[in-house]
C-alpha cells in the first residue's frame, strides 16, 4: 500500500501588540525595565513579555483560527493582521483536509463554539494547541501557551482581568468554518 | 526437625540483631572458649538488651529468646558444669526468667514443638501480631501469617530430647555466618513479598504473581494499558491490551460510542491509524491520547450534524413563525440592507419617495437588483463595524416599544433577540455577503419546501400576518411616525404599512409635483398661498423650482416635520448623539473625502429628482458644504438647542414675511435662502421680488427633505450652507466663518434688506456681490445647519431602521435554514 500522504503543519505567531509588549511589558507589569530579565524571567515583578500571541493553524493551504466568532478560515496571512511575525513548524499530519474539516466543524459545534471563547482561557492559542495535537500529536510552544497565567500573576492582569475578560479578539479576513447552516 | 532448627537459629539470629542495636558492642564472631559459654553470653546479652528494649513486644520477644536460649544454656551447664549455672541464674535472674527456668523451658518447648499452636509468651500472653510475624517468618505451618507465598516449609511435630542434638551444630559461629538455607530464604522472601503484594492491593495482579514467583517466568499476559481516547466532543478512557490490533480498539470504541467501526478513524502522532496495525505499531503506551473523529454516512459534518439539526430544531420551533414570516417579506425587502446601503451610494438608486416605508421598499427593491451595489455596501466599514455588535443590534430592536410588545406577544422572538449565537451568527451572516447569497437561496429553497407541505403556506400566511407585520410596523414607528403620512396620499401609507410579497410598483406620491398632483390640502393651500406670492411662477423655470421649493416648504410645514424639528431643538442630546455617532464622524469624512459619491447621494435625493437643474447647481457646492459639515463650530451650532431655536424662528419668520409682506426682502437673490433652489432660478434672473421670496423660505425645509431622500446623510444638508449664489464659488470660503454668526446673520441681513428696500434701494443693485453673497451664505448657513440636523437625524434613524430590517431578514434566513435542516431531516 502506498503511504500516505504527509501535510505539513505550521504555526503562525501573531504579535498583537506589534512590538509594544517587549517595550512595555517590563513597566507596565512590574518595577524596573529588564528586571524581568535579569531575574531570568521568572515570577515576580519585572516580568517581560515577548508579545501578546495570537496564533493560527496552517494546514491544507488554509489558515484556522478560533476568535469571539467562532472558528474560522482564510488563506495563509490573510487576516487583517497580515503575514505572521513567526512560523513554527509543528510538523506532518495524515490527516486529509475532508477529515480535518469534519474535525473542526464538530470542534466548533462542542468546544470551540464562537461563545465560547474567552480571553485568558479558552482563546486562540488554546484552539491552536488543540488542534496542533490533533494533527501531529505535539503541543505548541509553551511561552504562548503561558501567557494568560503570566499577565494574570501580574498585579496589572489581576487588576484589569475584569476588563480583559470582556475583550475578544477575532481578526478581521476569516470566514467561519463549518456552520450547520453555512458552507456545506 | 529442620524447621526447629531454623525457628531457633532465628531467634539467636534476630537475637543478636537487637543485641547488635541496643548495646552495639557485640560482635559476631565470639571468641568464646565453648559453645554454652558463648550462649550464656548471648543470653545475658539479650537480659540486658531486653531492660533497654524500648517497647513491650521487643521486651516479651528478647524475654523468650532469652529463655530459649537460657533453656538451652541452662540444659547444655546442667550437662556440662555448674560453674555455668550460678551464671545463667545470675544472668536470668531478671525478669523471672531464671525462676521460670523449668517453666521456661516448658514453655519455650511448648513454643518450639507447638507449631501449630499460635506462639505464647512466658505468661502464656499471646504474641503481638507483628512480633509473631517476625518470628514466625519461617515458621512452617503459622497460619497466624496470612501470606500469598508458597509455604515452603511443612509443619513437623518436634521432639524436645532430640532438639537440641539438632540444634546444635546452629549454635556454631559458622553455622551464624552461614546463609540461610534457600528455602528459608525463599519462605522469607515469598512471604515479604507476599505480603508487599498484599499491601498493594488486588488491582496490580501482574506484579504479585510476578513478585510470588521471584525470579520464576512471568506468566505469558498481555499487558493492558489505559489508552484516552479523545473526540472533538468527549474524552473516554479504555483499557485494552498492549498487543491489541487498532480493529479490535475501534470495536471497543465503538460500543462505546454508539457507532460503526468503519466510520471511525483514529489518529495518533498526525497518523490514520489502519485496522491492521496494532496499538504498539504505533507506540501507543499506556496514558496517552488517540484522537478520534466519527464520520457520518449522510453528511460530511459527521458528528456536527446531531448538535446541529437538535439545536436547529429547537430554534426551529421557536423562531419557525418568525422566520417564515419575516422570510415572506424578505421578497420585497431583501435584507433591509437598501436603508443603510443608502449611506454608502444609494443616491443612484434615485428614490423618490418620500414615505418611509415606500422608501424602504423601493430602495430594497433597487438594491436588490444590483449585487454590486450591496458588495459595497457591505464592504463598508461602517457596515461591518454596525453590524458587528451584536449587543447594539439587540438594543436597538427592543429599544422600539412595538418590538417589544411583540417579544410579549411572540416569546420566540425574544429567545432569538437574546441568543447571543444566533445574533453573532446573523451578523456574520449579515457581513458576508456571499453567505448571504447563499442564505438566501437556501431560504427560497427552503420557502418552496415549506409552501409544499400541506398547509405549509397557510402557516407562514398565519406567521406572517401575527408577527411580521407588527414588527415592521415597529420598526417604522421607531422613526417618530412617519412625518410625511400625512404628505402622501392615503393609499400610500397604506402600502407602506403592508410590505407585500409583491413588489410594490404603485407609483408614489410625488410631493414636488406641480399643484395638481396629489397633495394633502394643507399643502395645497400652502402652495396656493406662497403661489400667490411667486408671481413669476408663470415661468416654467421658475415654476418648477417654486413650485418645488413650495411643495417643499408644505412640507416642511406639516405637523410631523414641525414635530421632528421641534424634538431637535428641545433635545440638544439628540443631536449631539446623532452627531457623535462613531458612524457620523467616519461617515462624514468618507463622502467629504470623496465629493463625486456625496454630490451622487445628495442629488439623487427626492428633493432633486423633481429638478435636475437643482442637482447641477448643488453639485459644484458639495465639496464645499461637506467640508462646512466637518467644522466642529458648525457641530456644535448643531447641538445647541437655542442656535436651533432661532434658527428655525427666522426660517419661520421669513416664511411670514414672504407671506406677508413678499415686497419687503427684494434683494434677495435667487441664491439666496433658495441656495440651490436660487442658482436654479439663476436663469430667471438675479431679481425677482416677489418669487425668490416664496422660495426662501421653503428652501430651508429642502434642508430637512434630507430626511425624506433616500440619501440622508450630508445630501440634503449641503444644500443648504454649500449653497453659496449660483454663480459666486467663493462663497465656500465664507461658509466655515460664517456659521459662528448663523445666528444674527439672516436677522443682520434681514435688517440690511429692509433698509435698502426702504431707501428704494435698486433692487437690481447688487452694491457688494461680496457682502450681499455673504449675508446670503449666512443664511444659507443657517438654514443648511437646521437642514444638516435633520438629515442627520434622519440618517440615524434610517441607520436603525437598515439594521433592524437587515436583522430581521437575516434571523429569518437563519432561522429558516434551520427549520429547512430539520423540514429535510424529517421529509
Amino acid at each position: 500500500m502506498e503511504p500516505p500522504n504527509l501535510y505539513p503543519v505550521k504555526l503562525y505567531v501573531y504579535d498583537l501588540s506589534k512590538g509594544l509588549a517587549r517595550r512595555l511589558s517590563p513597566i507596565m507589569l512590574g518595577e524596573g525595565a529588564g528586571g524581568g530579565r535579569e531575574g531570568a524571567g521568572t515570577a515576580g515583578r519585572g516580568k517581560q513579555l515577548e508579545g501578546i500571541w495570537h496564533t493560527s493553524i496552517v494546514v491544507h493551504k488554509d489558515e484556522f483560527f478560533f476568535g469571539s466568532g467562532g472558528i474560522s478560515s482564510c488563506p495563509p496571512g490573510g487576516t487583517l493582521l497580515g503575514p505572521p511575525d513567526s512560523v513554527v513548524d509543528v510538523g506532518s499530519t495524515e490527516v486529509t483536509e475532508e477529515l480535518f474539516l469534519e474535525y473542526l466543524s464538530s470542534l466548533g459545534e462542542s468546544l470551540f463554539r464562537s461563545e465560547a471563547y474567552n480571553l485568558f482561557e479558552h482563546n486562540c492559542n488554546t484552539f491552536t494547541n488543540e488542534v496542533a495535537q490533533f494533527l501531529t500529536g505535539r503541543k505548541i510552544p509553551s511561552y504562548i501557551t503561558d501567557l494568560p497565567s503570566e499577565i494574570l500573576s501580574t498585579p496589572f492582569g489581576q487588576a484589569l482581568r475584569p476588563l480583559l475578560d470582556s475583550i475578544q479578539i477575532q481578526p478581521p479576513g476569516g470566514s467561519p468554518v463549518g456552520r450547520p447552516n453555512g458552507q456545506s | 526437625m529442620e524447621c526447629i532448627y531454623i525457628y531457633i537459629h532465628n531467634i539467636f539470629s534476630i537475637g543478636l540483631l537487637m543485641s547488635f542495636s541496643e548495646t552495639g558492642s557485640f560482635s559476631l564472631s565470639l571468641p568464646l572458649p565453648s559453645f554454652f559459654s558463648r550462649l550464656l553470653f548471648v543470653s545475658f546479652s539479650l537480659c540486658f538488651s531486653r531492660s533497654f528494649a524500648p517497647t513491650p513486644p521487643l521486651q516479651k520477644f528478647l524475654i523468650l529468646t532469652e529463655s530459649n536460649l537460657s533453656f538451652w544454656a541452662w540444659r547444655r551447664v546442667s550437662r556440662g558444669g555448674g560453674e555455668a549455672s550460678s551464671e545463667l541464674g545470675e544472668g536470668t535472674g531478671r525478669g523471672g526468667a531464671g525462676r521460670a527456668a523449668a517453666g521456661v523451658a516448658g514453655s519455650a518447648l511448648g513454643v518450639i514443638t507447638q507449631r501449630r499452636r499460635r506462639p505464647r509468651d512466658l505468661n502464656g500472653r499471646d504474641f503481638p501480631r507483628g512480633l509473631r510475624s517476625l518470628i514466625s517468618t519461617g515458621g512452617p505451618g503459622n497460619r497466624s501469617l496470612h501470606h500469598r507465598g508458597t509455604v515452603l516449609c511443612a509443619p513437623r511435630p518436634a521432639r524436645p530430647s532430640l532438639l537440641w542434638r539438632r540444634l546444635l551444630p546452629s549454635f556454631f559461629p559458622r553455622s551464624l555466618s552461614r546463609p540461610p538455607a534457600p528455602s528459608q530464604s525463599a519462605c522469607v522472601t515469598a512471604a515479604a513479598m507476599a505480603e508487599n503484594g498484599e499491601s498493594s492491593g488486588p488491582p496490580r495482579p501482574s506484579r504479585g504473581p510476578a513478585a510470588a514467583q521471584g525470579p520464576a517466568s512471568a506468566p505469558a499476559e498481555p499487558k493492558i494499558i489505559k489508552v484516552t481516547v479523545k473526540t472533538p466532543k468527549e474524552k473516554e478512557e479504555f483499557a485494552v491490551p498492549e498487543n491489541s490490533s487498532v480493529q479490535q480498539f475501534k470495536e471497543a470504541i465503538s460500543k462505546r460510542f454508539k457507532s460503526q467501526t468503519d466510520q471511525l478513524v483514529l489518529i495518533f502522532a498526525g497518523k490514520i491509524l489502519k485496522d491492521q496495525d496494532t496499538l504498539i505499531q504505533h507506540g501507543i503506551h499506556d496514558g496517552l491520547t488517540v484522537h478520534l473523529v466519527i464520520k457520518s454516512q449522510n453528511r460530511p459534518q459527521g458528528q456536527s450534524t446531531q448538535p446541529s439539526n437538535a439545536a436547529g430544531t429547537n430554534t426551529t420551533s421557536a423562531s419557525t413563525p418568525r422566520s417564515n414570516s419575516t422570510s415572506i417579506s424578505t421578497n420585497s425587502n431583501p435584507f433591509g440592507l437598501g436603508s443603510l446601503g443608502g449611506l454608502a451610494g444609494l443616491s443612484s438608486l434615485g428614490l423618490s419617495s418620500t414615505n418611509f416605508s415606500e422608501l424602504q421598499n423601493q430602495m430594497q427593491q433597487q438594491l436588490l437588483s444590483s449585487p454590486e451595489m450591496m458588495i459595497q455596501i457591505m464592504e463598508n466599514p461602517f457596515v461591518q463595524s454596525m453590524l458587528s455588535n451584536p449587543d447594539l443590534m439587540r438594543q436597538l430592536i427592543m429599544a422600539n416599544p412595538q418590538m417589544q410588545q411583540l417579544i410579549q406577544r411572540n416569546p420566540e422572538i425574544s429567545h432569538l433577540l437574546n441568543n447571543p449565537d444566533i445574533m453573532r451568527q446573523t451578523l456574520e451572516i449579515a457581513r458576508n455577503p456571499a453567505m448571504m447569497q447563499e442564505m438566501m437561496r437556501n431560504q427560497d429553497l427552503a420557502l418552496s419546501n415549506l409552501e409544499s407541505i400541506p398547509g405549509g403556506y397557510n402557516a407562514l400566511r398565519r406567521m406572517y400576518t401575527d408577527i411580521q407585520e407588527p414588527m415592521l410596523n415597529a420598526a417604522q414607528e421607531q422613526f417618530g411616525g412617519n412625518p410625511f403620512a400625512s404628505v402622501g396620499s392615503s393609499s400610500s401609507s397604506g402600502e407602506g404599512t403592508q410590505p407585500s410579497r409583491t413588489e410594490n410598483r404603485d407609483p408614489l406620491p410625488n410631493p414636488w409635483a406641480p399643484p395638481p398632483a396629489t397633495q394633502s390640502s394643507a399643502t395645497t393651500s400652502t402652495t396656493t398661498s406662497s403661489g400667490s406670492g411667486s408671481g413669476s411662477s408663470s415661468n416654467s423655470a421658475t415654476g418648477n423650482t417654486v413650485a418645488a421649493a413650495n411643495y417643499v416648504a408644505s412640507i416642511f410645514s406639516t405637523p410631523g416635520m414641525q414635530s421632528l424639528l421641534q424634538q431637535i431643538t428641545e433635545n440638544p442630546q439628540l443631536i449631539q448623539n446623532m452627531l457623535s455617532a462613531p458612524y457620523m464622524r467616519s461617515m462624514m469624512q468618507s463622502l467629504s473625502q470623496n465629493p463625486d459619491l456625496a454630490a451622487q447621494m445628495m442629488l439623487n435625493s427626492p428633493v432633486f429628482t423633481a429638478n435636475p437643474q437643482l442637482q447641477e447647481q448643488m453639485r459644484p457646492q458639495l465639496p464645499a458644504f461637506l467640508q462646512q459639515m466637518q467644522n466642529p463650530d458648525t457641530l456644535s451650532a448643531m447641538s445647541n438647542p437655542r442656535a436651533m431655536q432661532a434658527l428655525m424662528q427666522i426660517q419661520q419668520g421669513l416664511q411670514t414675511l414672504a407671506t406677508e409682506a413678499p415686497g419687503l426682502i427684494p434683494s434677495f437673490t435667487p441664491g439666496v435662502g433658495v441656495g440651490v433652489l436660487g442658482t436654479a432660478i439663476g436663469p430667471v434672473g438675479p431679481v425677482t421680488p416677489i418669487g425668490p421670496i416664496g422660495p426662501i423660505v421653503p428652501f430651508t425645509p429642502i434642508g430637512p427633505i434630507g430626511p425624506i431622500g433616500p440619501t440622508g446623510p450630508a445630501g440634503p444638508g449641503s444644500t443648504g450652507s454649500g449653497g453659496p449664489p449660483g454663480p459666486t464659488v467663493s462663497s465656500s470660503t465664507p461658509n466655515e466663518t460664517t456659521s459662528p454668526t448663523s445666528e444674527s446673520g439672516p436677522n443682520q441681513q434681514f435688517i440690511q434688506q429692509m433698509v435698502q428696500a426702504l431707501a428704494g434701494a435698486n433692487p437690481p443693485q447688487l452694491p457688494n456681490p461680496e457682502v450681499r453673497f455673504q449675508q446670503q451664505l449666512e443664511q444659507l448657513n443657517a438654514m443648511g445647519l437646521t437642514a444638516i440636523v435633520i438629515t442627520f437625524l434622519y440618517l440615524e434613524k434610517k441607520c436603525i431602521l437598515f439594521l433592524i430590517m437587515a436583522l430581521k431578514s437575516l434571523n429569518t434566513h437563519k432561522i429558516v435554514l434551520y427549520f429547512h435542516f430539520d423540514s429535510f431531516k424529517s421529509v
